[in-house]
């Protein structure tokens, strides 16, 4: 069997760990992962550097560089030209609503409307073994048992 | 003097498998590694880099995979794999790395780059050239059989300790 690796760890890793914000880890995760965002969609569309930095206007070669390395600060105008560029959405504005899902357990109690008269009640219990699926129209209550 | 391949566990995840180098002392024993040793010279000066460099390197580890496009390629010779982590545009301090895929790296030593050439700097030429030398003999355990990628490339197995370097 194969030798694997030492996990390794020590206490300068561990007290740098400790000292960096979640807000500072999250806010370059987002940019890593803004940058691999944008050179998915140009793989996916099968353009290369050249081609996306004329469908945004850009001149200079290097900055694609930049653009990729998940280091970049960018501004609104450039994300919104690689967006309408590369057909993908990096700038979503529209407010998103939270859907809520409401369980209801609802108990139906039915009468046929032919059995509705007064003395319903009375033959009830003879009657319904003779419409065992015949349900036409109903008399409903509802009971709401459970939100 | 002899080295010894490990699996940095905070920052590796899902996605890529970060590694760096313990060193041997004269009791032959296996302590600190070249990760450790970049961060004790570089943290009282550029703290906000290394904790930078921290975040980066977690991302990669369980988010994005170790892309080209994070590194700045060809520092090393072709073909070696050696690069260098990019840190912010304002930023100066350096971090090589060796690169195999976007499933697994090994990070070396480095520190601020004030020069243009590396080879102007003996403390990033050093640290520099240790990792292309690194990277011939990982291929040279590779092919003698001694070291090997896991299936899924994203860790070494075999005899993880390498030796012979001479400066």
């Amino acid at each position: 069997m194969k030798n694997k690796a030492e996990e390794y760890n020590s206490s300068i890793i561990d007290e740098i760990f400790e000292s960096i914000s979640p807000k500072e880890e999250k806010r370059i995760k987002s940019k890593m992962i803004l940058a691999a965002k944008i050179e998915d969609a140009m793989k996916s569309k099968g353009w290369n550097r050249t081609k996306l930095l004329k469908a945004t206007g850009q001149k200079n070669a290097s900055v694609a560089t930049k653009w990729f390395s998940g280091t970049h600060n960018f501004t609104h105008d450039t994300l919104f030209n690689i967006q309408e560029a590369l057909g993908i959405d990096l700038l979503n504005t529209n407010e998103t609503t939270e859907e809520v899902v409401v369980k209801y357990h609802i108990v139906v109690d039915s009468v046929p409307t032919h059995l509705k008269q007064s003395n319903w009640r009375k033959t009830t219990n003879s009657r319904k073994s003779q419409f065992p699926s015949q349900i036409h129209s109903f008399n409903t209550s509802m009971i709401i048992a459970e939100a | 003097m002899k080295y010894k391949l490990v699996r940095i566990s905070k920052f590796s995840g899902n996605e890529a498998s970060i590694y760096t180098l313990l060193t041997e002392n004269e009791q032959g024993e296996f302590q600190d590694s070249l990760f450790d040793t970049f961060i004790n010279e570089n943290t009282i000066l550029y703290l906000s880099e290394i904790k930078n460099i921290f975040s980066r390197l977690t991302t990669i580890g369980n988010d994005t995979g170790a892309r080209e496009s994070f590194f700045k390629t060809k520092e090393g010779v072709p073909g070696d794999g050696v690069c260098a982590l990019y840190d912010s545009p304002s930023k100066k301090l350096r971090l090589y790395c060796i690169r195999y895929g976007t499933e697994l790296i090994i990070l070396g030593g480095g520190g601020p780059k004030n020069v243009r050439a590396l080879q102007d700097d003996k403390k990033l030429e050093a640290a520099n050239y240790f990792l292309r030398w690194l990277s011939i003999k990982i291929t040279e355990c590779r092919q003698n059989g001694d070291l090997s990628f896991s299936t899924d490339f994203m860790d070494f197995e075999g005899d993880l300790i390498l030796k012979d370097y001479e400066e």
